[in-house]
């Protein structure tokens, strides 16, 4: 049999990744997944360019530039040296910009397939969002989103379901990301002793990271560990050292925080507080809860790809669940359980 | 400075030093009571669920004979109970009282099936559970308190301002002897 040629191989496997990116972008069920990485085994060879051409241009361009640097070298006066040299390294840095582009296409189908796995594990949908729109939206639910004096985005967005034992309800995820300007002024002595006060502004870009869903069991209370601004009127101490130590609590009334904080809920809290730093729970007057903190708990990483598709495959196979993420949906439910009527 | 004015300042951070002290341990000793009415409040919801029991016994007569007893039991134990005075071993006597009645509403349902189908039993077997929930960590919140205060009142230079002025006396954590019988190991403190 011929072998083919590395521009059809090329061309081919161009098609191929073309083909696999509207399947993974179609796919709804992890079986679709599945398909995806049987096609992947089915195709036959590594999914890898044939960048001969490309190395060997990239080579040229280096063989080019080092000719000229000694061409400069022999003759310093050569006007033309300098333009060969700039060719040179120009040519290489091309061709190493289309390696990488090239290498990149693999990598990137792997990440938007794994992205599709991830999603369906933890019962995501994408969802359409203006990111500095939704911040000024969410501003005026929730005070969590008044931080930031300069600027204030949502910058990752995802809807997800939960089905507890009692409770299922809808949730959005979120990672917030928002700006504080500040003026810094400083005094600058120069060498003749004279004195010059100058301005500037600074900006210092922070994130957090967050859930809000309908609760429909409290509202106007507010649980902060990472306080910024006044929530409530009344504020309300539970019995426990250790929370208050950590918390504050502000509610519209005094009574309907005491009902709230059963001991369950308290000692509930004070564990999502130990795993989840800078915690605050705002459950504004719609009955909507906002719990925000500092780490991003919607985080993956993949350990392989479309390069390996049997490994990848079993990786696939297996539950991408985020665990922290079902730890705090597990405890949101526990405080419904615990704030619902039983009878 | 003058050294009489070095004095004074000492002096006066000493004396600031022990008012804080002195004010630490009586607010850390407010929270371990506050934290032991709270078990008790805890406790006594339980009469909430004594008048839906009764609704159940009178629909199933086998059923009434063995947890009657148990729900009598119950609410004598609950009755003991004092917001008051920390006595761990009555809290320990309710604690034993509920788990006989949960262990005999078992044993009904496993001898009635149809009592799984009934919703009322459904939503007191959720409610028992939950309570059960608020008490253990209410039981939790309690010792985390008498913990910081036993440490308040034990650590230097806490103790010699509680000898002198204060002169509290360690609290006892509350302790589950029937789960502990459980358990080969014994801690030796």
């Amino acid at each position: 049999m011929d072998k083919a040629s590395p521009s059809s191989e090329n061309k081919q496997l161009a098609t191929f990744l073309q083909s696999l990116r509207t399947q993974i972008y179609h796919a709804k069920t992890r079986e679709d997944l599945r398909h995806v990485l049987h096609t992947v085994r089915s195709f036959g060879r590594p999914l890898c360019y044939n960048n001969t051409s490309y190395w060997l241009g990239f080579s040229m361009g280096i063989l080019l530039g080092l000719l000229a640097i000694l061409y400069a070298y022999w003759y310093p006066s050569s006007v033309s040296a300098p333009w060969l040299i700039g060719a040179g390294g120009l040519t290489s840095v091309i061709f190493a910009v289309l390696i990488y582009m090239r290498r990149s296409k693999v990598s990137d189908l792997s990440d938007a397939l794994f992205k599709q796995d991830v999603y369906l594990d933890n019962n995501w949908q994408s969802v359409p969002y203006h990111g500095k729109k939704l911040a000024a939206q969410l501003s005026r639910q929730f005070s969590e989103f008044k931080r930031g004096n300069h600027s204030r985005e949502i910058e990752w967005l995802v809807k997800g379901t939960y089905q507890g034992t009692d409770h299922q309800f809808d949730y959005h995820a979120y990672h917030f990301h928002y700006v504080d300007q500040r003026q810094v002024t400083s005094t600058i002595r120069d060498s003749k002793g004279n004195v010059r006060v100058t301005t500037r502004t600074v900006y210092d870009h922070f994130h957090r990271y967050g859930l809000y869903l309908p609760f429909r069991f409290a509202r106007n209370i507010a649980i902060t560990n990472s306080w910024f601004g006044g929530f409530f009127s009344s504020s309300y101490k539970p019995a426990s050292v250790e929370f208050n130590r950590k918390f504050k609590v502000s509610a519209s009334d005094e009574l309907s925080a005491a009902k709230f904080l059963k001991p369950a809920v308290v000692v509930e809290i004070e564990d999502l507080g130990k795993a989840l730093s800078g915690l605050n729970l705002e459950f504004n007057a719609a009955s909507e809860l906002c719990i925000s903190f500092e780490q991003n708990i919607c985080q993956w990483q993949r350990q392989h790809g479309l390069d390996e598709p049997d490994a990848f495959l079993q990786e696939i196979e297996g539950d991408q669940k985020l665990a922290t993420l079902q730890k705090t949906l597990e405890r949101i439910h526990t405080l419904m359980r615990h704030s619902d009527n039983n009878f | 400075m003058n050294s009489s004015l070095v004095f004074l300042i000492v002096f006066g951070v000493v004396i600031l030093a022990v008012i804080l002290i002195y004010n630490g341990i009586i607010s850390r000793a407010n929270a371990a009571q506050r934290a032991w009415a709270n078990v008790i409040t805890q406790e006594r919801q339980k009469n909430k669920i004594i008048p839906h029991l009764q609704t159940i016994t009178d629909q199933y007569q086998q059923f009434e004979s063995g947890v009657q007893e148990k729900i009598a039991a119950l609410r004598s134990a609950l009755g003991g109970l004092s917001s008051e005075k920390m006595d761990t071993a009555k809290l320990a006597e309710v604690e034993s009282a509920t788990r006989n009645l949960v262990q005999g509403m078992h044993i009904a349902v496993e001898n009635y099936p149809e009592l799984k189908a009934n919703e009322l039993f459904g939503k007191l077997m959720r409610e028992i559970a939950e309570q059960q929930e608020n008490i253990g960590a209410a039981i939790r919140i309690f010792n985390q308190n008498v913990e910081a205060f036993n440490n308040g009142i034990e650590m230097f230079p806490h103790s010699l301002v509680n000898s002198l002025l204060n002169k509290k006396s360690t609290l006892h954590t509350f302790n589950d002897s029937e789960a502990e019988a459980g358990f080969d190991y014994k801690p030796n403190f």
